[in-house]
């Protein structure tokens, strides 16, 4: 009773800010937090809308079918790995050369830096409808480029050969999302205190070892959020792999997204589908976790 | 003075209450409409469909929801369990809605003594392809057949015609001599589920007697001929074939990249927006016969418009469907896109709507519906109505990219499909 007194006291104390933050805290119980446990709850069910409307509890029939009986499942979690894992490194790459360029004095920095973000800002639909376009196999613009510099002797199916889908797709990842990497990186590479350069001038550093003991052990902060970001976001990410292949030819470029939608929409299995979605937040969650620990880890040694 | 405040006020909420109500009945009733295609053509009749519908029809305003064949199942599995479900829908094949009791049968709207719909005013095959168990989904728009797109020019310069394409042989050389340079012999969209599905095999699968559905003992020898033949066909099929929609199918055929392909009579109102000309120089014909096969089979089936269950607004969306499926209407559209489905249609109003549809190629789309009808209606076989088909189609594909990727022979490809379509089938 008596915390319940202080609790009152409390709440009518503090009751502005906490009206203030009630319409956020409902609006993420009702789209996200309420939704998550939707999928877990369907992902236990044998909700299948063409034999019935009704869910029934299965208990982790769903999960030991995707695991142990789906041919498709293991090969799908592995191109998420790809995909995900492989689009984050390019887009730090490519992120943290463009921010260093920019960083530096160069002509006309401003409009470089807004030319920059366009990939960025044009919408993923429309990016992944042109790169289709330019990956065409019989009129796209690559191959016509590259057969007219000698690179090509023939056209390649960049979206239908097992050796080129996936590189396609990650250039068209890396182009629509180093932009991001290289504008928060830039953001970090800012706060870096010109005066720590100048002292290693005086100690005769070069340009490698100024980036390599100065540059990424301060940008570490920023560049440890901003990649985390980038994995669970891409980790996440349907449109582009959808726009491009739908996750074809024959699951060639399936990710855990496209096979949520595919098990739940085409093929109306909402349980099922809702186990490979509940899988999906499952490893996402372990990776993150990993991921703290590993930069804890590196923080804590001298 | 207290009372006369009190009244005012009494008097002022009766009046705004009253004129809510009345803004309310006569706020038009919104019918959502689900209107699925392929073409650019589809695209502005489902437009002007909408227009005119709410010209004639008072009270009435229509919120057409225009989307590809493809997206049609996804966008309704979406809607359904959401209990989002619009009020009208254009489907093709209704089994799987049939199977979620997603929609309203329509005997009892039919049999009303005011009905201006009854089914003796449709074709006896098409009609019941609107059937299922015994009752009625759909009213028949259009009826699809389907058969062999040929270059007819292509097929003289191999020193072929078209009569002499009588049996899968016969299409092998075919494909085998049309294919140089940048033509390649034989189209097959095979990159997505249910053109890979739809968009060759079945059509070959009919012409040899069968269903592809059907895994059972008696057509294994037909399925195994079915995969042999993609197998030979396949060095004339473009490179490209593994990614390709049918939509992409339908743009290499407008630039003169194919020369022959399965596909159906919404063939023109998908080709005219691409390449017109081309319509000079294409004839459908009936698919040729398997090896197999007693006599060729064409698969037809029909597009229908259907009712939601959970539409809230029956009545209106009934009166809609009538306007929808009205002589006037289903001349249009009929001769914007497939075959006519009821019988009573003036054939030279047709004719001239025809001719506005496609200016460019009056005769030429006159010529190739007129091939259909002639060549794949007389022996039309219904197709069959197949529960959970959508997996089925996405299964199909993958076994027939690994089969053509050289991974699979024909017969360990039928021994998976029939492993897979068996799996479907028990659920």
């Amino acid at each position: 009773m008596p915390s319940l007194a202080r609790l009152r006291r409390r709440l009518v104390e503090h009751r502005t800010p906490y009206l203030l933050l009630l319409p956020s805290v409902a609006y993420l119980l009702s789209f996200t937090i309420y939704p998550i446990l939707n999928v877990f709850y369907l992902s236990v069910t044998d909700l299948h809308l063409v034999k019935s409307l009704v869910p029934h509890f299965i208990g982790f029939g769903n999960y030991r079918d995707l695991i142990w009986n789906d041919p498709d499942f293991r090969r799908i979690l592995g191109n998420t790995f790809i995909w995900t894992f492989g689009s984050t490194t390019l887009q730090f790459v490519l992120g943290l050369t463009t921010s260093l360029i920019l960083n530096a004095r160069l002509p006309w920095r401003g409009f470089w830096r807004g030319v920059m973000l366009v990939p960025w800002v044009t919408p993923i639909i429309v990016v992944g409808i042109i790169w289709r376009w330019i990956y065409d196999g019989s009129y796209g613009l690559l191959n016509y480029y590259l057969t007219v510099v000698g690179l090509l002797n023939r056209y390649v199916v960049w979206l239908g050969e097992d050796a080129m889908v996936w590189p396609a797709l990650l250039l068209a990842s890396l182009w629509k999302g180093y932009p991001y990497m290289c504008l928060m990186l830039l953001a970090g590479l800012q706060t870096i205190p010109e005066e720590i350069y100048e002292a290693a001038d005086v100690d005769g550093a070069s340009g490698f070892w100024r980036i390599w003991y100065i540059t990424l052990p301060l940008l570490r902060p920023v560049a440890t959020i901003v990649t985390l970001v980038a994995l669970v976001l891409t980790w996440n990410n349907f449109q582009m792999i959808w726009v491009l292949t739908e996750g074809g030819p024959a699951y060639a470029t399936s990710v855990l997204a496209t096979y949520v939608f595919t098990k739940g929409f085409v093929f109306f299995q909402l349980g099922s589908g809702s186990a490979v979605a509940a899988l999906s937040i499952l490893v996402v969650l372990v990776l993150c976790v990993i991921y703290g620990r590993m930069l804890r880890v590196e923080e804590r040694e001298p | 003075m207290r009372r006369m405040a009190v009244i005012a006020t009494a008097l002022f909420l009766i009046t705004v209450l009253a004129g809510a109500a009345l803004a309310e009945a006569q706020r038009p009733v919104t019918l959502r409409v689900v209107f699925p295609g392929t073409s650019e053509t589809e695209k502005q009749w489902s437009v002007k469909l909408k227009q005119t519908a709410e010209s004639k029809l008072p009270g009435i305003k229509i919120e057409m929801m225009y989307i590809g064949w493809p997206d049609l199942e996804k966008k309704l599995s979406v809607m359904i369990p959401g209990g989002d479900v619009p009020d009208l829908v254009q489907q093709q094949e209704a089994t799987t809605l049939v199977a979620m009791n997603a929609l309203e049968p329509l005997d009892a709207y039919l049999a009303r003594p005011d009905s201006p719909l009854k089914k003796e005013q449709f074709y006896e095959g098409v009609w019941n392809f609107s059937l299922y168990e015994g009752k009625a989904y759909t009213i028949p728009i259009r009826a699809i057949s389907y058969g062999l797109i040929v270059r007819e020019d292509l097929l003289t310069e191999a020193g072929m015609k078209l009569s002499d394409l009588k049996t899968w042989d016969d299409l092998k050389r075919a494909a085998k001599a049309m294919t140089k340079g940048t033509v390649y012999g034989y189209g097959y969209p095979l990159g997505l589920p249910r053109f890979a599905w739809r968009e060759g095999p079945y059509i070959a699968g009919y012409s040899n007697n069968f269903d592809l559905s059907d895994t059972s003992e008696v057509t294994k020898p037909r399925y195994l001929e079915m995969l042999r033949l993609f197998k030979d066909l396949q060095p004339f099929m473009s490179p490209t074939t593994k990614v390709m929609g049918l939509r992409e199918a339908f743009q290499a055929w407008g630039l003169g990249n194919i020369a022959m392909m399965p596909t159906g009579d919404f063939f023109v109102a998908n080709l005219y927006p691409i390449n017109p000309k081309i319509l000079k120089v294409s004839r459908a014909i009936a698919y040729p016969k398997g090896p197999s096969a007693t006599k060729p089979w064409s698969p037809v089936a029909n597009v229908g418009w259907a009712m939601f269950k959970g539409s809230k607004q029956k009545e209106e969306a009934w009166k809609a469907l009538t306007f929808f499926t009205s002589l006037e209407n289903l001349t249009e559209e009929s001769a914007m896109l497939n075959t006519p489905a009821r019988r009573d249609l003036d054939m030279a109003k047709l004719g001239e709507s025809a001719a506005r549809f496609y200016p460019q190629a009056v005769e030429e789309n006159r010529r190739i519906i007129n091939d259909f009808v002639t060549n794949s209606h007389p022996i039309g076989v219904p197709m069959r109505k197949i529960v959970r088909r959508e997996e089925m189609e996405v299964a199909f594909q993958k076994i027939m990219i690994e089969m053509l990727d050289g991974k699979l022979t024909p017969e360990q490809a039928y021994d998976r499909i029939k492993a897979e379509i068996d799996r479907i089938k028990r659920g």
